[in-house]
């Protein structure tokens, strides 16, 4: 979202909506919306709980519409830090929040005090043999069924930092932990998605494609 | 973890810019970050490798099969919350201004603590204001209750409400705002209730004004009925 909005006339009509402006709103509504929808919708994985987040993050948005402060960030990111909440909320509410528990990797639960990951501790592609091979799988298929494994922390981290392009920052203000938790968890999302990735035998390649 | 733990655990020395190579990627590091970790880069064969990795990570991101898209019907549901929540919100101020006599009491102390030549000023905008809202209000718009009677803001209930002469009102239809504004200015009365259904006001006066106040609205000749309510 934050690569296809434009910042100013978001903080505009934001600053209509606290006026109570439901024209500004609106538009706010179709400007944003499908940004933080994407988001959600990766997140919570069903159309309805979306159609529920996407709806409690505007009346966030028409009752705290003053509160913004762009001193304090860009307003994707205050946007998407309120989706996150809202997304969170509705896992936990439905038991989806945390499958993996963060005691799979207590490694991360201890990280705040360094900020460097442990990196090379583990291969990101492990040597093991695969579980099962799925006869008549790509690398895609493969990749698609792995993100639909991973916890809503891994996910978030890897959406906020590749497919959104957020600053560690950004997703530290968005998800609401420390820097050097984000920098751990993104190392370990990375982890997860490799082991899962070689359960059914496909590793991410270590060359980048050229296209001529 | 201390360095010193980490290597024991590992056995390697962990690479202290690594951590950093994902928002290398991304494109959102400082630019002295972005320089610095570049010529890390250079001569770091384990944050290469990194690098690459998160770059195909990149390129092979899944697209999502389930799209969510914003709907017109999906924001009317927003709006009619909007609504309700606004409307809980009314039904919180009312019943918060019922007890404003603390609020008053603070702003009380807030003005007290002014500075002189801003107190003026606030002072005379207040009172600008005030005359704005009830030239706006009274004419126009009058308030419905839930019980279908009309309220003005000077209405029952209001912690301004005092102990003065009541007088119900009715004035002509031709009368004017700026009429109906100027007499009760002379009158000095202030509206209480109204307009009821059959049109009329209640106004109040301070009870050392009342028969002043009396003559001044039976002499007007766009008064229709000056009634003293005992
Ligand atoms: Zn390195």
């Amino acid at each position: 979202m934050s690569k296809y909005v434009d910042e100013a006339q978001g903080v505009a009509l934001l600053k209509r909506i606290a006026a109570k402006d439901r024209k500004a709103f609106e538009a706010f509504y179709y400007l944003y919306a499908e940004g933080f929808g994407r988001f959600l919708m990766k997140m919570l994985k069903h159309q309805e709980w979306v159609d529920e987040a996407v709806n409690d993050v505007m009346l966030t948005v028409w009752q705290s519409a003053g509160s913004y402060d762009p001193e304090k960030g860009r307003l994707s990111t205050w946007l998407f830090g309120i989706a996150h909440k809202k997304g969170l909320k509705l896992l936990e509410r439905n038991g989806r929040y945390r499958e993996e528990s963060l005691e799979d990797y207590p490694e991360e639960a201890d990280s705040d005090e360094d900020g460097a990951p442990e990196l090379y501790n583990t291969d990101m592609s492990p040597n093991s043999q695969p579980e099962r091979v799925v006869m008549g799988w790509e690398l895609g298929d493969a990749m698609s069924w792995a993100f639909s494994k991973l916890s809503a922390d891994h996910l978030a981290v890897i959406d906020l930092c590749f497919a959104e392009g957020y600053s560690y920052q950004e997703i530290a203000d968005i998800v609401g932990c420390p820097i050097n938790t984000v920098k751990t968890r993104l190392f370990h999302a990375r982890k997860r998605l490799a082991e899962l990735l070689a359960r059914k035998g496909f590793s991410l390649p270590e060359q980048v494609k050229v296209t001529i | 973890m201390t360095e010193n733990k980490l290597n024991e655990k590992i056995g390697t020395a962990p690479c202290e810019m690594a951590g950093l190579i994902p928002w290398y990627v991304n494109g959102t590091l400082s630019a002295a970050e972005q320089s610095d970790l570049e010529q890390h880069i250079a001569v770091c064969a384990l944050c290469q490798r990194e690098a690459l990795r998160c770059q195909s990570l990149v390129e092979e991101l899944p697209t999502p099969q389930d799209t969510w898209k914003p709907t017109p019907a999906h924001f009317a549901a927003i709006l009619a919350n909007v609504d309700q929540m606004e409307e809980e919100a009314l039904k919180r101020e009312i019943n918060h201004t019922k007890a404003a006599p603390g609020f008053l009491r603070r702003m009380g102390t807030w003005y007290s603590q002014t500075p002189r030549p801003v107190r003026w000023t606030l002072a005379f905008e207040t009172f600008a204001f005030a005359l704005l809202a009830l030239f706006l209000v009274l004419p126009h718009s009058p308030i419905q209750n839930a019980n279908g009677n009309y309220e003005t803001l000077s209405d029952v209930g209001s912690p301004a409400a005092t102990k003065g002469a009541s007088i119900r009102l009715v004035f002509s239809e031709d009368m004017t705002t700026q009429e109906l504004f100027d007499l009760l200015k002379q009158a000095k009365a202030q509206i209480r209730q109204g307009p009821s259904e059959v049109g009329s006001y209640t106004v109040e006066v301070e009870s050392a004004e009342k028969a002043r106040s009396l003559t001044l609205l039976r002499a007007n000749p766009k008064v229709r009925l000056v009634q003293l309510v005992e």
